[in-house]
């Protein structure tokens, strides 16, 4: 197994803000935000710098042979034909499942955290599981149930004497299963949300004789706009830019999406980096826009839920709903769980990949628990595994750190830098995942420090990647946090520091736990960044499955090795939840 | 609160123990299938003195005292079943530790030329499909030049040599068809290039498209100047399902979502004999070639390891085994070996069409416009 660097990730050297805030007339303001802002750029706007001068240099800027001989000639890309249809597929897909995901995960969220729905433990893991089935894998597995020849799905139908075909190679299928795979982080911001909602103000909507409906409707709903706006923006640019899921379902349904036509683009022979990354310009100035949007929107009122006063949210009586309710909720485990893995694990024990019926299965020899043994005993497994939890782990609990940081520079002092700190933080959403792994390339080939080629880079990596994800997730916790109660403590002469610590910090446990659940999740899953940055020595599980399922031809492995892999993420999800027990476990 | 307590805890013994049953022998499929499945070993590996395979000098003693301390570090384009079954024969005849990063060529190409400029190249030798990915490592100086024993041997066949050794053809890659063997039978079995516009294919067809990559455009360019533009036009008439890499088309082949596909030889080959129920033709109209082309880097220069894998594959033994696996041998004057039922054509077979790196220069570009305007492909 590769050894850890020593050397550890950039952001945790990253000298602490000082707080300005309320204190502003005894420091400087905004001064301590500068090294910070420094940190954030030298990680993010240097590889998307690189971008950038891809997008109008001559040349790919390559080391070695970086020049600045300028044009605008690759904007001749727009005019290709199939640009704008593409463009069209991944706006429909990015609002469509949006919307699906947000659905989802704000049903479930509302459902955990505010109603007595049965089982309320079990629909809050129903909401969460997802985040152990990366969406590559659920969309492989859905393209093992859904293919309209060969799915287990349409199988199962003909063996039933069902004249109906799924067809998952479809618009459709693609934002069924995007909308199911992001569903999970709409659910844990909105949850989080909802859960720490101050009942006083919905209290007050009932005593002044309001119905449910219209409590819901004129307080819950609208307190909880800062975790819906920022699922909604997370899990958009997310979806807009999923490569896996598109490249598994749409592609062979002949549908493109501006992330495979990148990827396409960057594929071609010779590769035309110069002009997916005028694309990749583009979708950041609009991803830039959509964020300056809700932020305009956030600006215009308070939405502090959190103060110091006990408090225990509301729960609604569902009546006679509860069962059908919960019923709905076991239709969502059925489609993103259940079925899912159980198709991994019937595809990693069939003997042979073609079948035409189920009754196939009882032929004595079809089926073979071994590749399981196998896959464990691997060294390839075990590296990678190995290595994908040491990543995952150090550059979320990094990145989580970076994010509280800038969150609190941006949404509790006064600095000067903190529109840019929000702003160069929320670059990476914008930029597909397939460009600035290339930039991140270029970056760290050129540093003159030997990172390259090590876990460090990795880690780095991630933590530029997920620094928007990191920076919505505290900053929704810290928009509903009181600010009065650290403010008192450096009236009562607490150092500002210290006030932090021992106040805002427990207080947002929560919301930090979970940015921290989610970075580890994400790192876990991330694929595309890394397919740029490993070396045989760094060879991480995501990389693993996806160069078994793509290059290697060895399904029967990669299916093995994906539900090990979704196991290992729930073990590592154990961890966090420890730690925010108090509010992560309704 | 307990019962999750019970629940992590018994997750995570399992992880431990998962991760402590490691150790693993590192015998996988692909060293099985080197050792015995694809080909028989070599009759003779004597070690005395040297590296010397069934007669053929591979290495002198002292090379291969070196290389033996040494490692060799392939980044390679070439298919990964193929690649897997490659290293493990060469470490089972020379008992050299190799290790292998795989990714397709034109990503291989992004990240050497990145690596190079950097001065950070890891790998030894680096092998592409895509001469024009070649030619450019060649003029960037990623190759430097040198010559295997078997260099006078490789100089009488055309373009194996490139640039006086600074970079070889290993083997070149042939490209056909073929069909899922549990769902199609009998007279159904398509045995000429013709045989695929039959009505009967419609929608149950697979093609990669031309842009993917080298082996692909140059099937194109074979299918046009052999049965021009209208034959490829009836071909995507026929709806086939366009897929982007050969790995993800033979896994749908071979589970039944289509049921014959225009296919890489040797990695489907490789499929066939890990036992998914597919079968290759060979047609007698002819079958698409292209190159597979490799060279030592300037890492490879001080790696006494990496010397001896471009020996290796270029030696009698090599060539063998890559017919063995499907590859069309391109060292010349080679007996023909087997690829296990089929028998492949020899390089310079009229039967076998090569797409040259003069071809891929002038004509890539064109190929691949025609190609997605018959197939209604954007890309």
């Amino acid at each position: 197994m590769t050894t850890v660097q020593t050397r550890p990730a950039a952001p945790q050297e990253a000298p602490l803000p000082a707080p300005s805030g309320r204190r502003r007339r005894r420091r400087p303001k905004g001064l301590g935000s500068l090294p910070l802002l420094f940190v954030v750029s030298f990680l993010i706007l240097v590889p998307a710098g690189f971008v950038l001068l891809a997008a109008f240099s001559v040349d790919i800027p390559r080391p070695g042979s970086i020049n600045f001989d300028l044009t605008l000639q690759h904007l001749a890309v727009f005019i290709e034909p199939g640009v704008l249809r593409a463009t069209v597929n991944s706006l429909i897909i990015g609002v469509s499942a949006t919307l699906l995901a947000l659905l989802i995960g704000g049903f479930l969220a509302f459902a955990t955290a505010r109603t007595n729905i049965p089982m309320r433990g079990f629909v809050f893991l129903i909401g969460l599981m997802p985040l152990f089935l990366p969406s590559y894998v659920g969309a492989l597995a859905w393209s093992q149930l859904g293919s309209p020849v060969a799915g287990l799905l349409n199988i199962g139908m003909r063996d039933l004497g069902i004249d109906f075909t799924v067809n998952i190679y479809s618009m459709f299928g693609v934002v069924l299963v995007m909308g199911m795979f992001y569903a999970p982080y709409a659910f844990l911001l909105m949850h989080s949300s909802m859960s720490l909602m101050n009942p006083d103000l919905e209290d007050a909507a009932g005593v002044h004789g309001g119905s449910t409906w219209q409590m819901l409707r004129s307080v819950t709903f609208p307190l909880a706009m800062p975790a819906i706006l920022g699922s909604a923006l997370l899990v958009f640019t997310h979806i807009f830019e999923n490569f896996p899921v598109s490249q598994v379902l749409a592609t062979p349904g002949q549908i493109d999406t501006l992330p495979t036509f990148i990827y396409r683009l960057m594929n071609a022979s010779p590769s035309r980096g110069n002009e997916a990354a005028v694309m990749a310009v583009v979708l950041v100035i609009v991803v830039l826009l959509v964020t300056l949007g809700q932020r305009r929107i956030l600006a215009r009122r308070s939405y502090t839920t959190v103060s110091g006063k006990g408090l225990k949210a509301r729960r609604i009586s569902l009546g006679r709903w509860r069962w059908p309710l919960f019923a709905i909720a076991l239709v969502y485990l059925l489609l993103a769980i259940v079925l899912p893995l159980a198709a991994l694990i019937l595809t990693a024990v069939r003997t042979s990949p073609y079948m035409q019926s189920f009754s196939d299965l009882a032929v004595p020899g079809a089926i073979d628990f071994g590749s399981f043994g196998r896959v464990l005993q691997s060294d390839l497994f075990l590296d990678s595994a190995g290595n994908s939890v040491i990543v995952a782990v150090v550059s979320a609990a990094a990145g989580t750190l970076l994010a509280f940081l800038v969150g609190y520079t941006v949404y509790r002092t006064k600095a000067k830098a903190r529109g840019a700190l929000e702003g160069v933080s929320m670059v990476p959403l914008a930029i597909p995942a397939i460009v600035l792994g290339m930039g991140l390339l270029w970056t760290w080939l050129v540093m003159p420090v030997p990172l390259y080629g090590t876990l460090a880079v990795l880690m780095i990596a991630f933590v530029a990647v997920q620094m928007p994800q990191g920076l919505r997730g505290i900053a929704s916790s810290i928009q509903s946090t009181e600010r009065d109660l650290e403010d008192n403590a450096v009236l009562h002469g607490a150092r500002r520091s210290r006030a932090v610590l021992s106040i805002t910090v427990p207080l947002m446990r929560v919301g930090i736990a979970s940015t921290f659940l989610m970075l580890l999740m994400l790192s876990m899953r991330e694929l595309t960044v890394p397919l740029f940055l490993y070396t045989s020595d760094t060879h991480i599980l995501s990389i693993t499955i996806f160069d078994q399922f793509e290059n290697g031809g060895a399904l029967q492995q990669a299916a093995a090795m994906s539900v090990i892999y979704c196991l290992i993420m729930f073990v590592l999800s154990y961890l966090p939840r420890r730690l925010g027990s108090g509010g992560m476990n309704p | 609160m307990r019962r999750k307590l019970t629940l992590a805890a018994a997750a995570t013994a399992l992880l431990v123990a998962t991760t402590a049953c490691g150790g693993g022998s590192g015998q996988s499929p692909a060293s099985e299938a080197a050792r015995n499945e694809v080909l028989p070993m070599p009759a003779q590996i004597d070690t005395s003195n040297g590296l010397v395979i069934d007669g053929e000098k591979i290495a002198d003693k002292q090379l291969l005292e070196e290389a033996k301390k040494d490692k060799v570090v392939l980044y390679s384009g070439s298919g990964k079943e193929s690649e897997d079954l490659t290293i493990a024969r060469f470490k089972a005849e020379t008992g050299i530790d190799i290790e292998l990063t795989r990714m397709p060529t034109n990503k291989l190409s992004e990240r050497v030329l990145s690596e190079h400029g950097a001065n950070q190249l890891g790998a030894g030798v680096v092998r592409v499909t895509d001469p024009l990915v070649a030619e450019q490592f060649a003029e960037r100086g990623v190759y430097v030049p040198y010559k295997p024993p078997s260099y006078d041997e490789l100089k009488k066949g055309d373009n194996v040599v490139f640039n006086d050794g600074q970079y070889l053809t290993a083997y070149y890659s042939a490209y056909a068809f073929g069909y899922n063997s549990a769902a199609v039978q009998g007279e159904d079995v398509p045995k000429k290039w013709a045989d695929l516009l039959d009505p009967k294919w419609k929608g149950k067809l697979g093609v990669v498209h031309a842009g993917a990559g080298g082996t692909v455009t140059a099937l194109a360019a074979f299918q046009l100047d052999a049965f021009g533009e209208d034959y490829v036009s009836k071909l995507g008439a026929q709806q086939p399902r366009i897929f982007d890499t050969t790995s993800v088309q033979l896994e749908a082949l071979a589970r039944g979502e289509i049921t014959v596909a225009t296919l890489g030889f040797n990695s489907t080959y490789g499929a066939e004999v890990a036992g998914a129920p597919l079968k290759l033709v060979v047609p007698e109209d002819g079958i698409s070639g292209s190159f597979n082309l490799m060279g030592l880097t300037p890492a490879g220069e001080k790696s006494a390891a990496a010397k001896v894998f471009i020996n290796w594959t270029m030696s009698q033994a090599g060539q063998k085994f890559a017919a063995a696996q499907g590859f069309v041998p391109a060292r010349p004057g080679l007996e023909p070996t087997p690829t296990g039922e089929y028998q492949l054509p020899p390089a310079d077979s009229e039967q076998f069409h090569l797409f040259t790196p003069e071809d891929a220069a002038q004509r890539s570009a064109s190929t691949i416009q025609s190609w997605n305007q018959a197939f209604h492909f954007t890309g």
